[in-house]
């Protein structure tokens, strides 16, 4: 029987707002952190403003190339939906906020808000 | 029997699906440009077009895509390896294009070593570029179609930010794709987001009861008989992975379904053929008399594609291996050599030290051109013939390390062998569009490449009089080669004049080994 990969559990990192080499360093701290936890996957997720711009891997790219221990999946969302995700998230969070983004943030005991710019 | 319509399409550009005339080498001349004859007769020879059923379906196919077919086909989805001149009629139905590629924009060696030297972009660039620029697709992308691709070059596409947003590939995935191919898929079918990218850890890499066995043939007879590697050397990938030996009677299996379909020659894959069945580096002899001679009652043909030369001395020396498997090999009356990449890498034991330090197990990495030099002469003695890959450009190298690598170059001269120099090409350089303007040639630099240049022309006419391509159906072929190495030695005098260079005087003799 295939083990499948996306179906197992992750720890998510989200971003919100322009990422920046900031944000990006603060990124590659927690994946440290994570692989120093045993923590095998990763999910990074990126809040964008219009859909298709993948802009953003230009930036994270120094990131996916340097990880050799842990899976990460790389997906994008759409800005207006950070809100609704984050009112129904089942596992901690630690969400990355350029100081610049306008979004009103609703701080839960599971979201760990980290601002960067 | 193939319908209609088919869901899932894999497929890939020429220069991939082809099977180079039944020559894996000549698939090497898909990494360059086309050089001293028109791209057209280059692609010729290099990549042929693949054979195919009134489907258009390839009779050989990548093995990358033959297994995720196999998987795909395994969980109940239709889907198809398609050759890349049939996905046309079939795109407007597929609900997913699914690609894999060696080197999808030739950022790896050796097309980067072609295009730094050549300054023109290699032929499978230019093919895969051409395969993506179809309206077929970009048709299909309007009506949903979802593109996803992978392979050993998935992570050149973070460097082409702007194709992968102009071609509207939805997903990249970069890793053994096994555990996370049907996921992807499943959401295709559920209409759910796909992921942008996807990079497989070594945690969700698959066991070997979870790697599918092909049900079509591959290229050339392709079969894996490992995956990893132990020896954790600095610039490769491959040894992050887990190590895993494929039974013999799954590598039986394979090489039988290509043999059903008509391919009588095989491939063994592995980084290291030598340590199949191996514990960590100790050789299993018994495991490799096994795997050949099965391999020998089935194929006309075997290759193998890595080995590395510290195995090759170790198992010759420890249990007179390399004569026996060469025995086995031979027996069969039809086949008087076997190919295979080896990693040579450097002369310099300072550097195979730093770079490689397992490399040359059991040997100390003090004695890496001994090693090498050894693995040659046992090679030559016993009618292997590899093309061995030499590094430049590492961030630690000096002069003095270039130095021992020119001199060992001329020290294996008299040993039947290809030897091709690779760049390391930093990451951070492949940002920049003209990258291979970037990169810094020094003489040191100049005066390995030209002994790479007049040693393996020097071997490769001999090869390809005596055992390439010795078939008389092979003879215009072998026209084209002798002449385009003609043009290269020409080509090579006139550079070397051009540069104020001496021609190289090289007095090696062969070695007469003791009993």
């Amino acid at each position: 029987m295939l083990k499948t990969m996306l179906g197992e559990r992750f720890s998510n990192i989200w971003y919100v707002g322009e990422v920046s080499e900031e944000g990006v360093d603060k990124i590659v701290q927690y994946l440290t952190d994570f692989s120093s936890k045993a923590v095998s996957r990763v999910r990074l997720r990126f809040y964008i403003d219009k859909p298709g711009n993948i802009s953003y891997l230009d930036k994270v790219r120094r990131i996916l190339l340097h990880n050799t221990s842990l899976s990460i999946v790389v997906e994008e969302r759409l800005v207006d939906e950070l809100q609704k995700d984050l009112a129904s998230i089942e596992d901690e969070v630690i969400l990355i906020r350029d100081r610049q983004s306008p979004l009103e943030i609703q701080v839960t005991e599971r979201v760990r808000v980290i601002e960067v710019g | 029997m193939c319908p209609e319509k088919i869901d899932i399409i894999l497929t890939t550009d020429r220069t991939m699906m082809s099977n180079h005339h039944g020559k894996e080498f000549l698939g090497f001349m898909a990494t360059g440009p086309a050089i001293g004859m028109p791209e057209d007769l280059w692609m010729w020879i290099a990549a042929p077009k693949m054979k195919t059923d009134e489907f258009g379906r390839p009779w050989q196919a990548p093995y990358a895509l033959r297994k995720l077919e196999a998987l795909l086909i395994d969980h109940g989805y239709n889907a198809a390896v398609i050759d890349p001149d049939h996905v046309d009629k079939y795109l407007p139905n597929a609900k997913i294009l699914m690609l894999s590629h060696h080197d999808y924009f030739a950022l790896c060696p050796p097309s980067s070593e072609w295009w730094i030297v050549t300054k023109k972009e290699p032929v499978n660039a230019k093919s895969f570029k051409k395969f993506m620029e179809k309206p077929s697709i970009r048709e299909a992308k309007k009506n949903g179609l979802k593109i996803i691709v992978g392979g050993p070059s998935a992570w050149q596409w973070l460097y082409k930010i702007d194709l992968w947003s102009r071609w509207m590939v939805d997903t990249v995935v970069d890793g053994e794709g096994e555990r996370v191919t049907i996921d992807l898929v499943k959401r295709v079918f559920n209409g759910e987001p796909l992921p942008r990218y996807v990079f497989v850890g070594p945690r969700d890499v698959p066991s070997i009861e979870e790697i599918p066995l092909i049900k079509y043939a591959s290229i050339n007879g392709l079969v894996e008989i490992m995956r990893g590697c132990p020896r954790g050397c600095k610039f490769c990938s491959v040894t992050l992975r887990s190590l895993r030996h494929v039974p013999l009677e799954m590598i039986e299996k394979e090489i039988m379904i290509n043999v059903q379909q008509g391919v009588r020659n095989g491939i063994l894959h592995s980084e290291d053929v030598l340590l199949y069945g191996a514990r960590g580096i100790n050789i299993n002899p018994d495991a490799l008399i096994k795997l050949h001679q099965m391999a020998r009652i089935h194929l006309n043909e075997i290759a193998w594609s890595h080995a590395s030369l510290a195995a090759i001395k170790n198992a010759e020396e420890k249990y007179k291996l390399i004569s026996r498997i060469m025995e086995i090999v031979k027996s069969n009356g039809v086949q008087n050599y076997l190919g295979v990449e080896v990693g040579l890498e450097t002369g310099s034991p300072r550097l195979a030290k730093k770079i490689m330090p397992a490399k040359s197990l059991p040997y100390p990495a003090e004695s890496w051109p001994e090693v090498v030099e050894d693995a040659f002469i046992i090679m030559h003695e016993n009618h292997i013939i590899p093309a061995a890959t030499i590094i430049l450009g590492l961030p630690e190298e000096t002069p003095e390390d270039l130095a021992q690598t020119a001199e060992l170059i001329d020290r294996l001269r008299p040993y039947r062998s290809l030897i091709v120099p690779m760049f390391f090409v930093p990451m951070g350089v492949l940002k920049n569009k003209d990258w291979f303007t970037d990169i810094k040639i020094t003489d040191e630099h100049i005066e390995v490449m030209r002994r790479c240049l007049w040693h393996s022309i020097h071997w490769a006419e001999d090869i390809v009089n005596r055992f390439y391509l010795n078939k008389p159906g092979m003879a215009p072929l072998k026209f084209m080669l002798k002449t385009f190495l003609r043009y290269v030695r020409w080509k090579g005098r006139i550079v070397e004049r051009k540069l104020g260079l001496t021609p190289i005087q090289t007095s090696a003799a062969p070695v007469v080994r003791q009993p």
